[in-house]
């Protein structure tokens, strides 16, 4: 029984060199990310405001559940932009994957289309920063913006959008829409991966086109959907660069239009020093994107995609 | 019915090339214009019909942006003190410095997992996919109360050291490290090559392509960071980039061709990366979309 422990320490010294090479990255995901993990949720149930803790149980999550009016507006909010930047991201994206897809490479055109596209269409999700959200400002400008300029083309009248408490948030999801490219890529990619003889096989059998969409490519795509779209859901939760540059977190008449959990987190966190009170926002949001996260392998965690 | 098929597929090949080219011209628009209204004086800028190109053509947005020294900005407000040159140099230095950190620990990490057995591998590994699902939010105040209390708080150290241990990274090197043959590394074994060695003789050189897709990342990832160096960083000579500019964002009036000068100088790098790794790019954001 003395053996045991002998021979642990043995195998370490035996494998020493991995374990040494991942010292490192493992170093600081124990500090930086494992740790806060749990800090995080020690926090929530205390009152600390960067002196002592002092532990309330629920007292936060009460408090967030039954007092706090800004944080219903706020999950409400961000549910809505989660929803509509998901389901209209990918939506948009697919498509554009789709026509790509359609340009016939066996032409020299088709094929140096394919690399053209491709490219314009990234472009946006590389530069996109606090730089273009400055430029989708100025685009939104009530009077100077090239947005209402355009729409008063066609008879639109013009908007303040990124004060307008109903158009606020749909302003930024527009403005995200910007960056499918990311999903375009990545459904191209999955697109490419479809064996041609199945959809052989559909069309002698009688299938039509949008047949061969719902029962051959959506189903191929199951894998590659479901890591776009997790990859989306957690983007979006997380959105806080665009609202903070665009909008301070005050658009709207009583300064609500835009504000998002992450945005009341921050405020609490970082303005009223309620570092108790933000971990507990903090992890309701994060119990709601596990929440999302396990919806989307329900519905595409099929054979080989988890 | 052969002609007629052929006929057909060039008029859906034609619908498809115009609708791609239309979402093209759209998407590139924004660009256009925001390099456009860099070049413009302050009479352009407020001018309606917009003016696509500036005439006169004017580069003082960037003389007073690059200069550092007060001026006076278009809409009349003095400027006492903008140091975009450094902020510049904070982004370039933090983004350097991560990228390199992070194409070091996290190749050597993915060459551990790829080419090694060890207990625990594969729980190491999920582990280092679990934490790619974990969102900054939740981790927020603890790291920011761990820099306070290191002493960190508003100096590079803050700035790049979390930023060095990326999941994605160590995924990204472990896939394409996976496809050496290990044959190489065990005639270096037995030609009395250490470990170590054996990783930066051999394994280096040879994944220069998804080391470049993935410094791409990182360096780009890192420049745009907006978030954390905003609660890490308190004084004007540490701001990164993405600060410096909303520093000329204002409720009560914006220098918007100053503000889209600075805008162009914070997407130069992002843009050269672009053109010079396009192809890398494609390839790194497919790997991980498939296999992962």
């Amino acid at each position: 029984m003395k053996q045991k422990p002998k021979s642990f320490l043995r195998t370490i010294w035996k494998h020493r060199w991995p374990y040494v090479f991942l010292v490192p990255n493992f170093t600081i995901f124990a500090i930086f990310l494992v740790y806060p993990i749990f800090s995080s949720l020690y926090l929530s149930f205390t009152s600390y405001a960067g002196t002592t803790a002092k532990w309330v149980g629920l007292f936060n999550y009460r408090t967030l559940f039954f007092d706090d009016e800004r944080f219903r507006i706020s999950v409400i909010n961000t549910i809505y932009y989660i929803g509509v930047t998901v389901i209209s991201g990918t939506f948009l994206s697919l498509l554009v994957a789709l026509l790509i897809n359609k340009l016939d490479i066996r032409s020299r055109i088709g094929q140096s289309g394919q690399t053209i596209f491709k490219l314009v269409y990234y472009l946006p999700v590389m530069i996109t920063g606090v730089s273009t959200y400055l430029l989708w400002q100025w685009m939104y400008d009530l009077r100077f913006g090239l947005i209402n300029w355009g729409l008063s083309l066609v008879g639109i009248e013009a908007k303040n959008w990124l004060n307008d408490m109903h158009w606020c948030l749909p302003s930024i999801i527009f403005m995200n829409f910007w960056t499918i490219g990311f999903g375009v890529i990545i459904y191209l990619a999955g697109l490419k991966g479809i064996p041609d003889r199945l959809y052989e096989a559909a069309k002698i059998d009688g299938a039509n086109n949008w047949q061969q969409f719902r029962y051959i490519t959506v189903p191929s795509l199951y894998p590659v959907l479901f890591f776009v779209l997790v990859i989306t859901m957690i983007g979006a939760s997380q959105a806080f660069d665009q609202i903070y540059v665009m909008t301070a977190g005050t658009a709207g008449p009583l300064g609500r239009a835009a504000l998002t959990m992450v945005f009341h987190l921050y405020n609490n966190a970082f303005l009223y020093f309620r570092l108790g009170y933000s971990s507990a926002i903090a992890y309701l949001l994060f119990v709601m994107l596990f929440a999302g996260i396990l919806i989307q392998i329900r519905f595409f965690g099929r054979k080989g995609a988890v | 019915m052969v002609y007629s098929k052929k006929k057909g597929k060039m008029a859906e090949q034609i619908c498809v090339w115009t609708i791609l080219l239309m979402g093209s011209i759209l998407f590139l628009i924004p660009l256009f214009w925001m390099i456009s209204t860099s070049f413009k004086d302050r009479s352009l800028i407020l001018e309606m019909p917009p003016v696509w190109i500036p005439d006169p053509f004017s580069f003082h947005n960037y003389v007073n942006l690059w200069s550092g020294k007060p001026f006076v900005s278009a809409i009349g407000i003095y400027v006492a003190s903008f140091p975009f040159a450094r902020y510049f140099l904070n982004s370039f230095i933090v983004a350097s410095s991560v990228t390199i950190f992070s194409l070091f620990f996290n190749s050597l990490a993915g060459y551990a997992f790829a080419k090694y057995q060890f207990p625990g591998r594969r729980v190491l590994f999920i582990f280092t996919l679990s934490t790619m699902v974990i969102p900054f939010y939740v981790i927020m105040i603890p790291i920011y109360l761990i820099m306070r209390s290191l002493g960190w708080y508003d100096t590079y150290r803050a700035l790049i050291i979390p930023g060095i241990a990326s999941p994605f990274g160590i995924i990204l090197m472990k896939q394409f490290i996976h496809t050496l043959p290990s044959d190489l590394l065990d005639s270096g074994r037995i030609d009395g090559c250490s470990e170590f060695r054996l990783y930066w003789n051999i394994v280096l050189p040879l994944i220069k392509p998804a080391l470049a897709a993935l410094s791409i990342f990182v360096f780009v990832g890192t420049w745009k960071s907006f978030l954390w160096p905003l609660i890490v960083t308190e004084s004007k000579h540490m701001r990164t980039i993405p600060l410096g500019l909303t520093m000329l964002n204002s409720k009560q009036g914006v220098d918007y061709g100053l503000l889209m000068a600075a805008s162009v100088c914070a997407l130069l790098p992002l843009l050269i990366a672009f053109v010079l790794f396009s192809k890398n790019i494609v390839k790194g954001v497919v790997l991980t979309g498939i296999k992962g």
